[in-house]
């Protein structure tokens, strides 16, 4: 029993939403782009067959809008939506308003992502399903008083996050008590700004764990596949800077005791389609921090280990059609790793820096990828997410991919804006990250501040007064001869 | 764009290059540098040295720290007023660029002299936002 999909509607942008478009030409499936005022003529916006203008460049009036989502999907007749990452990606009410409209929503039901999106029930599952988890608070008394009082009783250190959030926002980790009013403040802001609900909750925070996230995979037909591990310790203000697959910090008894906790969880919910379950690993213990209903930015190391391609899994299974997996052939091979480059200035202590990309070349090879969402002349506004690109190599070890990647991000030449490609090279070559010990304390421990300012060597001054610079194009008026056939979109 | 080669002694530099606007992009042996080659112009600099000295004998305080906005965004939240004698690595002022929060602390102890930003404002880069005095 298969509905075929012909036209699917993108509710997101950049990268991700080039992703999705490319699977889709794979599949023969026309693809839609509903996007923001400053999103007409970007990478994604050329690349998709039609597009739906459906709001202003706030995030909040356009990509979270549900009904303007709904009504640029209707208004071209496409069948189903992709939300991608982020965005409305884990929203139940979007997913609902989808099938209301006889749109296939491209991710799990409605159900299992109200399920998985509120934590408490989400832990009441994860018990269930026998997975341990960490001491907090998820209780509807929300004033600060009761807050504090909960932090105190759970002793320090305490994360207070966004029952909404993710991505690391809404989120802080309160060390001493007299930071924990301002700590909660905020976090309520963020979450306010970011996901329209300032309710939060409070975990006990370990500090020096490592996040090992497993992927799963429901099919049409019910089967919950295990697609193993994903370490992403490097993070950034609890942002994902490097992630790998698989884990350097599990031995093979661990990664078996936690696919199954995972794959329990999933197949005690009845999840369909990609998930994520994340953990914390510290001192040989593991506990549960919650499951993501969708494509997580980091699946390209999966795909890498195992040779799959869940974008395109996740399409089949909207359309009801079987995968052509079987769990034993699902056998991971060689390392991954990917490294986000984001339009940070590592020596200015990673600013945010916006602006036009005049030039990028990425430094093409056997076993590189590189998901980009712009072009050379597109612009880098601060609406969004400062992630410009994705890097993803692949090599028969850790240590071939850690050699790979240093070299391929060195051969990777972006100018215009500034990124954080040096801050990368410097993580990749710290002998903690080497030995593969890293935790989410690394960034924090040794590079909180970014890079320390270079001194620029003569030699580099004495290049430059020598280079030869590119001539300027010459800049052609295209003649617009009224009998002319061509249509001619998008200055070059 | 096409990589060039510099040799000089030993070394050897492969360079691919770009100017955009007064700036020079290198990206040189794996590593990118910016250099500015704006025309300096040098009375004026040597004018705005003045008047931030004046401005410092206008206060008569030993010294004077302008907090800039490392990035344009929002002002969230302004924390002190003009007169507060704050506590250095005190939060000032929170901000928000690309959907995250940064906060602006005193670099050092002192006393608010100026608030130039209220709660709400848009902010561009490297617009004072606050001087503080110590």
């Amino acid at each position: 029993m298969s509905r075929k999909i012909e036209k699917i509607a993108i509710a997101n942008r950049g990268e991700v939403a080039v992703r999705i478009i490319r699977a889709c030409q794979e599949l023969g499936i026309e693809t839609v782009l509903l996007h923001s005022e400053s999103d007409i003529d970007t990478f994604a916006y050329r690349l998709a067959d039609e597009h739906v203008l459906i709001g202003p460049s706030e995030a909040a009036k356009s990509y979270l809008d549900i009904q303007k989502n709904i009504n640029g999907a209707l208004s071209v007749n496409a069948d189903a939506i992709h939300p991608g990452f982020g965005f409305l990606s884990e929203n139940a009410d979007f997913a609902e308003a989808c099938e209301k409209n006889r749109l296939v929503f491209v991710g799990p039901t409605p159900d299992s992502i109200r399920l998985f999106g509120d934590k408490i029930s989400a832990k009441e599952l994860v018990k269930k399903a026998g997975g341990p988890i960490l001491p907090g608070y998820q209780g509807e008394d929300q004033s600060e008083s009761t807050l504090l009082a909960k932090i105190e009783r759970l002793t320090l250190p305490v994360m207070v996050k966004a029952t909404s959030g993710g991505g690391g926002r809404g989120l802080r980790v309160v060390r001493d008590m007299n930071q924990a009013s301002a700590a909660i403040q905020s976090a309520k802001r963020e979450s306010l700004a970011a996901f329209g609900s300032e309710k939060v909750f409070l975990e006990k925070y370990l500090d020096h764990a490592k996040h090992i996230e497993f992927q799963i995979f429901g099919d049409a037909g019910g089967k919950i596949f295990n697609l193993f591990d994903r370490e992403c310790s490097i993070q950034r203000r609890h942002q994902k800077i490097i992630e790998e697959a698989l884990s350097p910090g599990l031995d093979g008894v661990m990664r078996s005791r936690m696919s199954k906790v995972a794959v329990e969880i999933a197949e005690t919910a009845k999840y369909r389609g990609a998930g994520t379950v994340e953990f914390l690993y510290q001192d040989g213990e593991f506990y549960f921090m919650e499951m993501n209903t969708r494509l997580q930015v980091e699946h390209p190391v999966t795909e890498m280990v195992l040779g799959v391609d869940l974008v395109k899994a996740q399409i089949l299974t909207a359309q009801e059609q079987g995968l052509l997996w079987r769990q034993e052939d699902l056998i991971p091979h060689g390392h991954a790793i990917e490294c986000r480059i984001y339009a940070e200035d590592p020596f200015r202590g990673g600013l945010p820096n916006t602006g036009v990309i005049s030039y990028m070349q990425f430094a093409h090879g056997p076993n590189r990828r590189f998901e980009c969402g712009l072009e050379a002349g597109d612009i880098v506004t601060s609406y969004y997410d400062p992630m410009i690109a994705k890097v993803i190599v692949w090599d028969e070890s850790r240590f071939r991919a850690i050699r790979k990647m240093i070299e391929t991000l060195k051969e990777c030449v972006i100018f215009g804006i500034h990124t954080n490609i040096a801050y990368l090279i410097e993580i990749l070559k710290h002998p903690e990250f080497v030995d593969g010990k890293m935790t989410t304390q690394f960034i924090e421990k040794y590079f909180s501040q970014g890079l320390k300012p270079r001194q620029m060597p003569n030699e580099i001054l004495e290049i430059a007064s020598q280079v030869n610079l590119p001539e300027m194009p010459i800049s052609t008026t295209v003649t617009s001869d009224p009998m002319s056939p061509w249509i001619i979109r998008g200055n070059a | 764009m096409k990589t060039q080669t510099f040799i000089k002694g030993d070394n050897r530099y492969k360079v691919r290059a770009l100017r955009v606007g007064t700036n020079l992009w290198l990206h040189i042996n794996g590593e990118t540098w910016v250099i500015d080659q704006k025309p300096k112009v040098e009375k004026k600099s040597n004018k705005k040295l003045e008047t931030t000295k004046a401005t410092k004998a206008d206060i008569g305080d030993a010294g004077l720290s302008e907090i800039a906005a490392p990035m344009p965004g929002k002002i969230l939240k302004v924390n002190v007023k003009q007169g507060d004698i704050v506590e250095a690595q005190q939060i000032l002022i929170v901000m928000e660029a690309m959907k995250m929060e940064y906060s602006l602390t005193a670099n050092s102890a002192g006393t608010i002299k100026m608030l130039t930003c209220k709660e709400g404002d848009q902010v561009e880069l490297h617009q004072i936002l606050v001087k503080v005095a110590y």
